[in-house]
This record gives structure tokens, sequence and C-alpha cells, in this order.
């Protein structure tokens, strides 16, 4: 009898020890869980950093975060509590009714918890028709997308204790009636898929998943694409979007909430539908250069390489922050880059925001759009005058070149402020012509290389497509490759920048473009890429 | 460090366990304090200084009192002791509360208030002090003899299961068991300690931190937000947050305590069962209680004083130290006074009236009594303790209902089950059966699956989220 209680006790001994060693020598291979990012490292021990408890406290988290067995315990936890309670742990994650899940931040906006006040939208609204109507005379349409959102979508499933607290008024309802009244051009796809609830074939939302299906965003893109095309009056490429087939294995995607719950098992979930794109270009159809600027539903539009088919260039900024070019993160930023030189030249800039981010929205582009196409030259010397008044170290370094030019502060300042003026908050447009004359250039170029051309018209021929077309879009592609690199980019805006800095020079140009009879911004152009080709030779 | 970390559960515990129970019997205590002394320093590093110097000097100062051969000798080596141990309770833990009050006052008049530097709290001083007291005073009465060597005394005080939030335990009680502990030292003491520091953990880690999280929701309403209903919920999961929490640290340390020898007092018996403030007192925090009774009562004449308002003054001033021992604040203090009115009350007639209303009213209203009392123990300001308790009597009720998710009611149905069951006859012969009566084998093995499981669930509670408050601790 001894004998087994000491077994016993052994037993709950090596129990104990049993998460320092899975820990230590991984006897297990266990899957990680889902949605931590990093965990926590082990802290250096100094005599510093324990006095001050910062390695207790560095040292606790990495223990509770790296510890054996845990996630098998966090599963097994969270499976109990969600099988026992209908409750998860998961910051943010809503448990709703037959079986869906939410992420609060779309029930806060359908709720209207979160409005941002009458006062602070109206500004926002306001400043979106100012700015959609200068970009105009830039000949930039401005579009504001409203996606769905799975809370108004399904507002039967949330809790009752959050239906319990619902508004009158909510972002979502005072920006679509204010946008209507204020004619902003606008598309409300929340409306019109509640609208045509019953007509819709597949599920629009996952019951797990955070984002519209790929059936939903099929039939939102086409809606957009004859939005543009009415709007620009052009013709782009179609696309066919009817083959949708059913399938039990979600996609990453489809299942992101439900990841975030981390349960012992997957939960039982219906099958989503996928089409099988079919992407068709013909003869006089366009892609027109658009900027998308919004929260992750476009990006479920990039993950299916939608805009890649349809618009000159994948660009899309992720919440005026991120910069993705064809899915991949940009090193740059859209802080750190040139806010009119990266807009100007757009046929279209599209807002995208949804039902969670109808509080952030228009994530602060408006605001930067404003300052750069809307106001006087003067406001915006205020407005910079006032930014390098601000930053200490920026002061510091106007006085300091102030010295060696041997020129006052206030003389320096206005320098500064006149150069950023020019070089950062002044849109000029290199109209589509001056573009156009380059890429035909290239088209000339290959047409004239029998062999090169035979091989345009075998790819135009393979991705059924006309000669013409591909012919454009190869020849874009050549001028990219020695022209289109970030780091030439840089360089070209430099050298415009560097011309329209210098009043002479800039005068010598204008000059130019009068003797040979074209536009400024064309013989501009033509300067840059001379003063450039110039530059690389002689490097060279 | 605290029972319910990770860092605890599967590094300190494990390690410790194995080191100690394979350690010499001649060296167990030198491995004891090592591990006591790593565990407060893991906590508190600089205080740890604090605590073994203070306890070098009341050790030395207790030999002096001991050996002293006159009467003034001994009392000024206890007056010295005393002066050391609640001086430095007084500078830690009250000087930032009088310095605020009477810079208030200063400031009602005018003038400039003195400045000051606040001061920190070291983790469990208001335990351990407490017990210095005892072996100071049980050795001035001759209660006992002092230790001769002076690592047994250091062990008496940061013995670790129980140096930061108690059972505070008096000198007598454990100095037999600190120079000798072999006939607690039993495999059937080591399994059921662990079964009981299992049930402490779990009662601590699942009911109490859930009925914390609802409570701080509640208590961080804005006034009108908070409806009658929602308030008497919020009342209610702070009653059960402070007794799981409490009561479950003192069965993590008296299970800790019994897995290496000792056997340390009980410090809370179904305290939600009593039928009276008078019986609650008898069954809540029971070493305090003894500690107060023999310290502080009946030094100042207990029960057998000459009249009744000597009597009743002394019960309530033993009830406004209590509430001040719990900390400095003018919400403690009006619940140690509010705890003493009642006393006073029964004492005068309302026992009788207990006694005459039956079991279930009287236990009823007791539990009421003492839930409002809690309301002034949490809230943050006497003003929010008023206001608190003036909406439990506001009937005002709102058609939006606060939500309460099937966990928490999951929890509060468990929490009124544990708090009430033994209040029957069946309910104490299963909590005899589990925490004190000898096991079969067959319950040795059924138990260590069960609290092993449990444990299971308590660690996967712990480090699947970030919300583990522990309230005795800032004591």
């Amino acid at each position: 009898m001894k004998l087994f209680k000491h077994i016993l006790l052994t037993s709950i001994l090596a129990f104990l020890f049993a998460f320092y060693f899975q820990k230590k020598f991984g006897v297990f291979h266990i899957k990680p869980l889902d949605g931590i990012k990093e965990l926590a490292v082990k802290p250096k021990l100094t005599l510093k950093n324990f006095f001050n408890l910062h390695y207790q406290d560095s040292f606790n988290l990495y223990v509770k975060e790296n510890m054996g067995f845990r996630p098998v315990l966090v599963r097994t936890f969270n499976q109990i509590s969600f099988t026992l309670f209908h409750t998860t742990k998961a910051p943010g994650v809503v448990v709703g009714k037959n079986g869906h899940l939410f992420i609060e931040s779309y029930i806060n906006n359908y709720t209207g918890i979160n409005f941002v006040g009458k006062a602070k939208a109206d500004r926002i609204i306001k400043k979106i028709k100012t700015v959609q109507d200068s970009l105009k005379r830039f000949d930039i349409d401005l579009l504001i997308i409203f996606a769905p959102g799975k809370a108004s979508y399904y507002p039967y499933n949330i809790p009752e204790n959050y239906l319990l607290r619902k508004k009158d008024t909510t972002n979502y309802t005072y920006y679509s009636e204010k946008f209507k009244k204020e004619k902003i051009n606008f598309i409300d796809f929340n409306r019109y898929f509640i609208d045509h609830k019953s007509s819709f074939v597949y599920p629009v939302y996952p019951e797990y998943g955070t984002h519209w299906t790929p059936y939903a965003y099929s039939l939102a893109m086409d809606s957009i694409l004859h939005y543009i095309e009415q709007k620009r009056k052009i013709d782009l490429p179609d696309f066919d979007y009817s083959r949708t087939y059913l399938s039990d294995s979600l996609r990453e995607r489809e299942y992101d909430i439900g990841v975030l719950l981390n349960l012992a098992k997957t939960l039982p979930h219906k099958p989503m539908p996928y089409p099988d794109y079919r992407f068709y270009y013909k003869n006089g159809q366009t892609k027109p250069d658009v900027l998308a600027v919004g929260d992750s539903y476009w990006w479920c539009l990039v993950g299916d390489d939608m805009p890649y088919h349809f618009f000159k260039e994948d660009v899309y900024w992720f919440y005026n922050k991120d910069i993705y070019k064809h899915n991949v993160k940009q090193e740059t930023s859209v802080e750190k880059i040139s806010f009119p030189n990266e807009t100007v030249n757009r046929d279209v800039i599209i807002i995208m925001a949804t039902e969670a981010t109808f509080d952030l929205f228009p994530y602060g582009f408006i605001d930067k759009a404003y300052e750069v196409y809307c106001l006087s030259k003067d406001e915006k010397r205020k407005i910079i005058t006032n930014k390098i008044n601000a930053d200490a170290q920026w002061k510091e370094s106007i006085l300091k070149k102030a010295k060696e030019n041997n020129i006052s502060e206030k003389q320096q300042l206005d320098k500064d402020v006149e150069f950023i003026l020019t070089t950062e908050n002044t849109p000029v447009k290199s109209p589509i012509w001056v573009y156009n004359a380059i890429i035909a250039e290239y088209m000339e170029k290959i047409k004239s290389d029998p062999n090169w051309f035979e091989q345009i018209k075998q790819k135009a021929t393979q991705n059924n497509t006309a000669v013409e077309l591909q012919l454009e879009e190869d020849a874009r592609f050549v001028y990219a490759a020695e022209y289109g690199s970030e780091e030439i980019k840089n360089h070209l805006n430099e050298i415009r920048t560097r011309i329209l800095a210098d009043p002479q020079w800039t005068a010598q140009v204008k000059q130019k473009a009068i003797e040979k009879k074209i536009r400024f911004e064309e013989m501009l152009e033509l300067d840059v890429k001379f003063v450039y080709d110039t530059e690389i030779k002689s490097k060279k | 460090m605290v029972f319910s970390s990770v860092v605890f559960l599967v590094y300190f515990l494990p390690i410790f366990l194995v080191v100690y129970f394979f350690t010499p019997k001649a060296a167990k205590n030198y491995v004891l304090l090592a591990a006591s002394i790593f565990f407060y320093a893991w906590g508190a590093p600089r205080f740890i200084f604090v605590i073994l110097a203070t306890t070098t000097v009341d050790f030395y100062f207790v030999k002096l009192l001991y050996n002293a051969k006159t009467e003034k000798k001994r009392r000024l080596f206890l007056l010295l002791s005393l002066f050391l141990n609640v001086g430095l309770l007084f500078y830690f833990k009250y000087c930032n509360f009088f310095i605020e009050n009477f810079n208030a006052v200063l400031g009602a008049f005018g003038s400039k208030d003195i400045s000051w530097t606040k001061v920190i709290l070291p983790i469990g001083i208001s335990f351990y002090t407490f017990e210095s007291l005892t072996y100071v005073i049980d050795v001035y009465r001759k209660v006992h003899k002092p230790l001769n060597n002076f690592l047994q005394y250091q062990l008496y005080i940061i013995l670790f299961p129980k140096l930061i939030a108690g059972p505070i335990i008096r000198y007598h009680q454990i100095s037999d068991q600190i120079a000798d502990r072999s006939a607690n030292d039993t495999v059937d003491n080591k399994l059921t300690g662990f079964f009981r520091f299992v049930i402490g953990l779990s009662k601590k880690v699942l009911i109490a931190n859930t009925m914390a999280a609802e409570a701080d929701k509640i208590f961080a309403l804005a006034p009108a937000e908070l409806t009658t209903i929602t308030a008497w919920i919020g009342m209610l999961a702070y009653t059960f947050q402070i007794y799981f929490d409490f009561s479950g640290y003192s069965d993590m340390a008296i299970g800790l305590g019994k897995m290496i020898g000792f056997k340390f007092p009980e410090n809370f018996d179904n305290p939600y069962t009593s039928r009276s403030i008078t019986e609650f007192w008898r069954r809540w925090h029971m070493t305090l209680g003894s500690w107060m009774k023999n310290y502080l009562y009946i030094p100042l004449g207990g029960n057998k004083v000459d009249n009744k308002a000597r009597l009743y003054f002394n019960l309530w001033l033993v009830f406004l130290a209590s509430g001040f021992w719990h900390g400095a604040a003018w919400t403690f203090i009006i619940w140690g006074v509010y705890h003493g009115c009642f006393l006073i009350l029964e004492r005068m007639f309302l026992l009788k009236v207990f006694q005459k209303i039956g079991k279930i009213p009287s236990t009823l209203i007791t539990f009421i009594i003492v839930a409002i009392g809690w309301v002034f123990f949490r809230a943050d300001t006497t003003a929010q303790a008023l206001s608190f308790t003036g909406k439990l009597f506001a009937f005002q009720f709102s058609a939006e209902s606060y939500f309460l998710d099937a966990e928490f009611k999951f929890y509060f149905i468990l929490a009124i089950l544990f708090s009430f069951f033994a209040c029957f006859k069946i309910g104490q012969r299963i909590q005899e059966r589990i925490y004190f009566s000898e096991y079969r084998l067959g319950g040795y093995l059924a138990g260590t699956v069960t609290f092993c499981f449990l444990f299971l669930i308590s660690l996967a509670s712990i480090t699947s989220s970030g919300f583990n408050p522990f309230i005795y601790f800032r004591f």
C-alpha cells in the first residue's frame, strides 16, 4: 500500500515536470497556436533588471507563452468554454447565434456604439466632396465604396446583449445618406447585398470568416468595373465567374475567425463557393490606372489577382499606411512617398471601407489629399511652416543651414518651405499623352524588329487577346523594366524636383516647349528622361 | 511569485519538491529556507533585505529579552522589538495614508502640503509582521522558549507557503514542527497536501477569477450606468471573489505546508454559512481573528471588563484595527467599524433575534450584511462605496438589462453551491471526507487522477488568459 502511494506521488511529480520536459526536449510535436505573431523571448538576467522586476515580468511572460503543452492546454480549455458556454477568450471575437462568429468592431459599427459623431462626420464628408471636385480637375475620379458588413447582413445572428445597445444613427447610415445628398461618387454594397439577399445563389459570408466570400466579391468587382467604365467612358477587360464550385476545404480567409478561437477541433461548416475565373481582353479595351486605399476587404480581390487583370497596376495602400504592389509589401510606406507624385497620374482612386472600420474611414487619405489638392499655396505654406516650427530638430537644422548659407533664419525657413511646397505638396500631372507618346515609341521599336513582333503575335494568340493590346502591354512592360523600378522612379522624381526647384531651368523647359509646340508637362517629362539617361551613361 | 502563476506551478514547485523530498532530513530546513528566500526575492528583490535584517535584529532582541534578569529589561526589549516591527509596518504601510490626510487637513486651512515621496509596500508585510509580534510576545509571556537556532527563526518568518498571505501562524503553533516534523512527513500527507493545493488553485483560478472579471466591470461603471440589479450582481460577484480568492490561497498554503511536513492552522470554515457576524468572525480569516483576540482584545481586557461600554469599545477598537490592518484607506477603516458595530449590536440584542428567526433567515441576513460590508472593502473611495450601497436599495431598474454570459452564471452557481453546501449535513460530510479524513487506496488513486485533471484545467485557464488578479497579495 505504501509502495502504491509512493508510485502515485512519483506520478504527480512526473506530471508536474512534464511541462518543463516538453519545453526542453520537444518530445511531442504540437501545432502552435494560431493568431500569435511572436512568442516572448527568454530575457537576459542582469542585476539591474532583476532588482527593477523587469526580468521577472519578462520571464513570467516567456514561461507562460512558451510552456510545454501550452497549445494543447489552450485549445482544450477554449473548446470546453466554447462547447459548454458558447464563449471565447479570443479578444474582439463574438460568438453569435446559429453558429456565426463576428469580429466585435463590425457589431459596434452596426449598433452605432462607435459612431464618430455628426460634427466629425460632416467635416469628413465636406472634405471628401472638395477633394472629389479637385481631383476631377486633374481628370481623376474619386470613388468611395462601402463593402457589405457581416453584422448588417446577419443582424439576427448578433447576440441580444449587443442588439439592446443599438442606436438610431450609425457611421454607415450617416455617411451613406450624406454621400448621396452631396453627390459623392459612392457604391453602397452594404445596401445592395442586403436588398438582394434572396437572389444570391451562394453564401455571401462564411460562418467563421471575417470577409466576404469569393462569390460575393466577384459580384462586387463586376459592379465596380461597370461603374468605372460608365464614369470614364472606357471599356475594361471582362471576366467570367459563372463557373463556381462549392468546396468543403476552406481557404484560410473563410475560417479566419474560427482560427482565432484556437479550438481543439475544426468547427463544422457549410461548403464555400469558389469561382473559376476567366479573364478576356478585346481590341480597344484599356486598363485604367487605379489606386485602391482601404482595409482588408480589398485584399480579397488582390488575392484573386483581379486588380492585376483589370487595372494598369495592382497597387493598394492598406489602411493608407503600407503599400502593396501585386500583393507584395513594399519596403517604403505611404508616409515616406511623394503623395502628389503617387496620386496625380491616376485615373481612379478608390477608397473602400468596411463595417469593421467605418469609424476609421477614410484612414487619413482624404486629409492628405485635401492638403495637396484643395488648399491654396499660402495655406500650404502656413501648414508646412507650422510643422517645421513644431519640430525642434527640424528648426535646429534650419538654423544651421541659415548660418552655412549666410542668410537669416526667416529666409532659410521660407526657402525650405518653398522647396517642400514644390516637391511634396504640388501635384504635377504627366498627361496621358506624354506617357502614351513614350509607350508609342517603344511599340514602334518592337514593330521594327520582325522577330520580336512575331513573338508578340504568338503571345497574343496564347493569351486570347488582340495583337495591338499585347504589343502595348509588352511595350509598357519593357518601359517599366527600364524605368519602372522604385529606384529609377525615385531618381526621375528627384530630377523632376531639381528642374522645378530651379527657376532658370524651368524657364528653359518652358521655352523649349513653346519652340516645339508641345505642352510644358510633355517637355518636362522628355527632359527628365533625357537627364536621367545622360546621368546613367556618364556613370557607366 | 504567486502560487497561481505558470512560473511557480511549472518551474518552482516541481523543482523544489524533488530537491526537498530527496534532501536528507538534517538539511531540509536549509533547502526550505533557501527556497523561501528565493521565492520572496523573486517578487520583492529589494525588500528581501528588509525582511532578512528585521528577522536578524528581532531574533537577537528576543534572545536578549529571554535572558534578561529584570522585568524592566524584559519590557525594554519587548518594546524595542514591538517598536521595530510595528514601526516598520507603520512606515511602509501607513505613512502614505497619514501624510495624505494630513496634507488634506493642511489644504483645508490653506497651508502648504508636506512634501513626501510615496513609499512602496513590501509584499506580505502585514502577515509576517504579525507573526514576528507573536514570537516576541509569546516569549515575553513565557508561553514558549525562543529558538536557539537563528536559521530556524528565519524559516518561521520566511516560510514561503504562508509568507505573503498567511495563514498567520502563531509561533508556538509551529515551533516544534520547525525543529522536527518527521511525524507529519508522510506520503499520505504529501498526497493529500497536493490535493488540497489543487483545490485551492481551482477555487482561485476558476471561480475567483471569473467573479473578479465581472466585479471589476461593474465597479468600474459610472454611477449613472449602475442599476439596482447590476449593483447586486457586482456586490455578490465580489463577495464570492474575495472568499474563493483568499480561501483558495489559504488552501494552497495549507496544502503546500502539508506536502513538506507542516500542519498549518485552518483559516476558513465556511464563513458564509454563519448565522451571525460573531459566528462569521469565528469562520473567516480565523488566524487573524485569533491573533486579534490573543494580542489585542484580551490585553485590552477581553470579555472580563467591568462594564458593557468598555466591552463594546474594545470590540469596536479591535475591528477598527482589523479594518486598518487590511489597508491604509478610509474604506477599510469603515469596513472594520461596520463589522464592529454589528458585533456590538449582536451583543446587545441582535444575536437573540438571529437565534429566534431560525437558521435560514439568519444565515441569509448575515450573508447580506457581510456582502454589503465588502462593498466598502472593494470600493476605491468612500464616496464610491456610499454611492454603490445606495444603488443596492434604490430600486432603479433599466429596460437594458446587464448581460451575464453563461460562463459567469455557471461559476456563480458553483460559488453559491460551495459557499453554502456546508449548511447541510451531506455537504459537511463531503467536506470532512475530502479535507480531513484519511483516504483509502482507491481514494488516493481517484484523487490523484481528479486533482491532476483539475490542475490541468487551472493551468490551462491561467495560460489562456492574462487576467489573474490576487487580492490579499497587496497586504
